[in-house]
């Protein structure tokens, strides 16, 4: 029988006060010091014994603050890259579908590859903000703001491809159950039409969402701003160039704060962070949590029906739903790494807010989704193989296995599958190195393989699959057009533009949430003058 | 009984005193002795969610309980009206795909009766809480002081209001002085 | 740095002042377990004569179904215990290091369900196969559908991946409880991290196994019918019953008068959560395969569905209603999870209804076997041998369970994580 009560040298080892028998050091690559090897300990999630007035500081900051030349330079790289896609747009209203490269028999290529590409990087902001609230994983507050507004943009995104690529998009409004007097309504039975609600739904209840956690922000840059303007320290706003030219700078006649007040003054609705109002916030806010969780998979997963109910070979495979859910989170956490850790290094004292510890942790999440789609393709092989259906099975083997010059057999196509398989399930396996997990470099480029291979991925499901279906004479190659390419790539300016004003202008970080995972935030964190019995840690909810 | 009314000595009706509190922890602490001295129109202010800050407000159940019903029935609104509206479509204009029953397929209809079921009770949350709440508004008295406005940065705060009827000047004061807070002011509405 | 710092004495402080980790309280001295593993043991003895009797009167088929649905039932229930071990210690989980051990007492009983496998296997080698009629090449050589997939289907790779299957999940299994049983000893709280490490390849290993370990017990029984969605069907159902299982044998001990204050309301809310959870990802999971299937309309796997959903109307009708929308209505109020009473009444139900849906695959196998031997089905008909055949496994599994739970203390008394989980505590 084992000792029962732990005695005073166990109990000093589980403190970390006392060596274990076989370990005497702790790891001492720690890092910025967010790491903890020591499982009796926990590390903590802001760095530098931040206060709650140096949060407010710090998150106000950059919204207050004029923006760094960075930001000007990028705004309007991003911006131009964006007006290409409005051009691109303009240009297939204008002409119709036929600029694209799309064919007979490839009737679904880059748009809706790119449909579902968006869609995908949207997931990890309800992830992160709804999962991991549920889970109660208090490290999402470095993230989560960002990762939702970047929901809401993918979504925006998305929303454009499906959106144009119906051609006549002036009959855009027959997907929508409205009465009319042709008496014509929409097909409840289409998958295509469940996406309109899917997409509509979880575009709105996103929006919803992260307005919700917002709104004490909001109160907080709003009496920031009135307090500046009732003493008196508020300036004029000022019109100054990006660029040193020779040109005075122009004063308009307001007072920026002013502006500040009014705007945040009406977002954040009269927020007066009443304790009862608390109470009911937290309540909401899990139940949008709550919701947002199954939201999140069924999105996703009636996306997949998209394909998962027609009987094409490579197409029609019923462990759709969960595997495009594991593959749109680990699309989108690789984006959110993309944008985040430019952002550490760019921003001050972000890096005390987004710890390596967060990092790590996200690089985890990675190679866990990154195993689950590669659990989902080798089920798809093995079952293609198994169902014994010829369609299937040559659908995996010859349309995206075998290159074109190993057999006479082989598709074309190979290349996009092995660049997927190559980036989404061997690049991750580099986190099981704890040096690569913890180098922000290392994770933004398996991020940046990520990406790229997620859109792989999409477009190995849905041109592979359709470029050679049952009949050899329907066989046809797909080309993507100047013009495929260019609405894509400014997808990605649209993307870019609309995450640029928002670290500009609202509250990257939630505020009120971080100062509550704070030390010092919980009423059981002070042991000194009182007749508490029992003694809380600040680590009680993880 | 007649509300009592407090004016200041300039003639301005009194809102309520405000106290502030160095902590969560004395600010928990001072609740306790508020909601003990049998308040009722009183409220805590402090710039995040302090845990169980309900209890030691005393309206644990009793502030959610309405708004948790509303969202319950937003989210049945939603669903049930979801997969009516199919079900009335696909009476009216019925279409027949892969051969399958018209009429007794229900399969097809559950991702959209979701998706709606869903959409109302986001929006369902959102509402009521904020109509339970009392807000928007635009304006509240506790605003006119600087120092309120601190409560959205590192300030904890008590505010107890003249119209409640155990309200008084001085005693209230003093009572908040005991239960630990750093400062006291008189707002006006 | 500092708040590490910080942790560290008050960890200390709780830890041996802690007036909750008494021997009294934590472990089970001084009761003996004779009595209840008796009793459970009387009952799946009397389970498994009565099966025995059944294989005689009404026949091997019906006999060796109720069986394998027991079987598998508890396979699940261990499978998904050690689910949840690797699960804590790959995410590191405070709140949950008090509830541990009992998923580890009863992911102990891996080689119980070992032991009740090797009946199975050994029938359906001998005899050809009852249930498994790939196994009666006579039959099928004929069929190119199972010839196509007779690379897969064959006794002796059958056999070696039955073992394979048994040694990795016995290897993770003995890993982990080596490990634990060290630290209540010695107290070295880096055997955690170790732990963890392992979790971390033993999900990959888990997920692998437990879908192909899926596909050759459950899917294989109509060997025609395939699902790429098979594997995360049997993953959640299991996951499903363990949690259950778990809050059974937490209350248990709770009515017992052990773990006061160590187990509280605040854990039994989070178990129920989880409950909650994964009777929505059930329900998820099964419906996508049973609409995507639906959908599509593809002979080979309509068929497998037809055959249920005709054949068995109730059984399907009860699976939707018991399986995911009672429980999901009831589970989803906040005071529900946290009631100690319902908690037990929907945990015995979810072990109840995971037996259901393991009878909902199985049972019309054999059904399908007797129409095919020109034989009229009997379907529920001998309803006594169905539940003979489960309770008499159901019964020998608990009794080693059971024992499992009294050998020694009901939390891990040194895991270094342990004070952070007795001051666990849901704020919403």
């Amino acid at each position: 029988m084992s000792t029962i009560n732990p005695d005073q040298i166990n109990a000093q080892r589980l403190a970390g006060m006392r060596p274990s028998a076989d370990r005497t050091d702790i790891d001492p690559a720690l890092g910025d010091g967010s790491l903890v090897d020591d499982p009796a300990q926990q590390g903590p999630l802001v760095l530098n014994n931040r206060s709650f007035h140096d949060i407010t500081e710090i998150v106000s900051g950059y919204s207050e603050k004029a923006p760094s030349w960075w930001w000007f330079h990028a705004l309007g790289f991003a911006a131009t890259v964006a007006a290409i896609a409005q051009i691109m747009i303009l240009y297939l209203i204008i002409t119709g579908v036929g600029v694209w490269g799309l064919n007979n028999q490839v009737d679904w290529a880059w748009d809706i590859t790119n449909f579902v590409f968006w869609i995908g990087i949207g997931h990890a902001g309800t992830l992160i903000s709804a999962i991991l609230c549920l889970l109660k994983q208090q490290w999402r507050t470095a993230v989560n703001r960002a990762a939702e507004a970047m929901t809401i943009f993918a979504v925006i995104c998305a929303g454009i491809f499906p959106g144009i690529h119906v051609g006549r998009v002036w009959f855009a409004w027959m997907l929508f159950p409205i009465p009319n007097s042709n008496m014509i309504w929409p097909n409840f039975r289409s998958p295509l039409l469940w996406d309109v609600f899917a997409v509509s739904t979880y575009a709105t209840v996103s929006l919803l969402f992260w307005y919700m956690g917002m709104i004490p922000d909001f109160a907080t840059f709003r009496d920031r701003a009135h307090l500046r303007l009732r003493q008196g320290k508020s300036k004029l706003v000022e019109l100054r160039l990006p660029v040193p030219l020779p040109i005075p700078t122009i004063r308009l006649p307001w007072r920026g704060d002013l502006i500040r007040a009014y705007c945040f003054g009406f977002l954040s609705l009269g927020w007066r962070m009443s304790g009862r109002h608390w109470y009911r916030y937290e309540k909401a806010y899990l139940i949008l949590a709550g919701i947002s969780t199954p939201l999140v998979l069924s999105v996703h997963s009636i996306v997949s029906f998209d394909f998962a109910t027609s009987v094409l070979p490579g197409w029609h495979t019923t462990i759709f739903p969960p595997y495009f859910v594991a593959g749109a989170v680990f699309g989108g956490f690789a984006m959110v790494l993309l944008l985040m850790i430019p952002l550490r290094a760019l921003l001050p004292n972000f890096s005390d807010l987004l710890t390596l510890r967060h990092l790590e942790n996200m690089a985890k999440i990675l190679l866990v989704t990154g195993m689950m789609v590669g659990f989902a393709y080798s089920m798809e092989f093995f079952i293609a193989w198994y169902g014994g259906n010829t369609f299937e099975w040559d659908a995996f083997i010859y349309n995206r296995v075998t290159p074109s010059w190993v057999s006479e057999r082989g598709a074309p196509y190979w290349w996009a599958y092995w660049a997927m398989i190559s980036c989404n399930v061997i690049s991750p396996q580099i986190f099981w190195f704890k040096k690569m997990r913890r180098s922000p470099l290392a994770i933004w480029i398996v991020g940046f393989f990520v990406t790229i291979g997620m859109w792989f991925e999409r477009f190995v499901i849905i041109v592979t699959s359709l470029h050679r279906a049952f009949l050899p004479g329907e066989w046809h190659m797909f080309f993507p057009t100047p013009v495929d390419i260019l609405t894509f790539v400014g997808s990605c300016g649209i993307f870019l533009t609309l995450f640029l004003l928002f670290i500009r202008f609202l509250p990257i970080f939630p505020i009120s949430e971080i100062k509550n995972v704070l030390p010092g935030a919980s009423p059981h964190d002070y042991h000194d003058d009182h007749g508490h019995d029992e003694a809380h840690s600040a680590e009680g909810a993880h | 009984m007649a509300k009592t009314t407090f004016e200041t000595e300039s003639g301005a009706k009194v809102f309520g005193l405000l106290a502030e509190f160095t902590n969560p922890h004395t600010l928990t602490e001072g609740a306790k002795k508020i909601r003990d001295a049998g308040f009722k129109k009183w409220d805590t202010h402090a710039p995040f969610p302090v845990h169980e800050m309900e209890e030691s407000m005393g309206i644990v159940g009793k502030a959610i309980a309405p708004m948790m019903f509303v969202i319950g029935c937003a989210a049945l609104f939603g669903a049930g009206g979801g997969y009516l509206l199919q079900w009335a479509i696909n009476i009216n204009y019925e279409i027949i795909v892969q051969g399958k029953p018209a009429s007794s397929a229900w399969e097809p209809f559950v991702p959209v009766t979701f998706e709606l079921g869903i959409l109302c009770t986001a929006f369902g949350a959102l509402l009521a809480m904020l109509a339970f709440n009392g807000l928007p508004r635009h304006h509240h008295p506790l605003f006119s002081s600087d120092n309120f406005l601190r409560a959205t940065d590192d300030g904890f705060f008590i505010s107890i209001e003249a119209a409640d009827d155990k309200f008084d000047p001085e005693e209230t004061r003093k009572l908040l002085a005991d239960a630990g807070a750093t400062s006291i002011e008189l707002i006006e509405d | 740095m500092s708040q590490a710092s910080v942790n560290k004495g008050q960890c200390l402080s709780q830890i041996v002042n802690d007036a909750r980790l008494t021997r009294d309280n934590i472990t089970l001295v001084g009761k003996s377990p004779a009595g209840l593993v008796g009793l459970f043991l009387a009952v799946g003895v009397v389970g498994i004569v009565l099966t025995l009797i059944g294989s005689q009167v009404v026949g091997i088929d019906h006999a060796l179904a109720a069986y394998h649905v027991g079987v598998m039932g508890v396979l699940g229930i261990c499978l998904g215990s050690l689910f949840w071990v690797m699960l804590s210690h790959v995410f590191a989980m405070t709140w949950n290091v008090a509830l541990r051990r009992q998923f580890e007492n009863v992911m102990r009983a891996m080689w119980l369900v070992l032991i009740l496998m090797l009946p199975i296997m050994l029938i359906e080698v001998i005899s050809h196969g009852v249930m498994f009629t790939w196994m009666d090449t006579h039959y099928v050589s004929s069929d190119p559908i199972y010839v196509h997939k007779s690379g897969y289907l064959n006794v002796p790779f059958f056999i070696l991946r039955f073992a394979v299957y048994f040694g990795l999940w016995l290897l993770l299994i003995r890993k982990f409880w080596t490990w634990q049983r060290e630290q209540d000893e010695t107290g070295d709280r880096w055997l955690s991290n170790k732990a963890r490490f392992t979790s971390s390849w033993g999900l990959l290993v888990f997920g692998i196994t437990c879908a192909f370990a899926a596909f050759d017990w459950l899917m294989s029984l109509d060997y025609h019918f395939f699902s790429t969605m098979w594997g995360v069907y049997f993953f959640a159902g299991a996951a499903y019953s363990a949690m259950a299982v778990n809050i059974l044998i937490t209350r248990g001990l709770n009515a017992m008068g052990k773990m006061n204050g160590v187990v509280t309301v605040e854990h039994r809310h989070d178990q129920g959560k989880l409950l909650f959870a994964f009777t929505v990802f059930w329900a998820y999971i099964g419906f996508s395969q049973y609409f995507l299937i639906w959908y599509a309309n593809i002979p080979e796997e309509t068929s497998y569905m037809l055959a249920r959903k005709v054949n068995y109307p109730n059984l399907t009708m009860a699976l939707v209603l018991g399986h995911f929308c009672l429980p999901f209505l009831i589970l989803l109020p906040r005071p529900v999870k946290r009631s100690g009473m319902l908690i037990t009444i929907m945990a015995i139900w979810a072990v109840v209804i995971h037996f259901i849906d393991m009878y909902w695959i199985i049972r019309p196998m054999a059904d399908a076997h007797l129409t095919y031997k020109g034989e009229e089905p009997l379907g529920m008909s001998v309803i006594w041998l169905d539940i003979a055949g489960v309770v008499g496994v159901v019964g020998i599994f608990a009794a080693v369970v059971v024992r499992n739970i009294f050998s020694g203390p009901l939390i891990p008394v040194n895991d270094p994580r342990l004070p952070g989980c007795l001051h666990h505590k849901n704020y919403v």
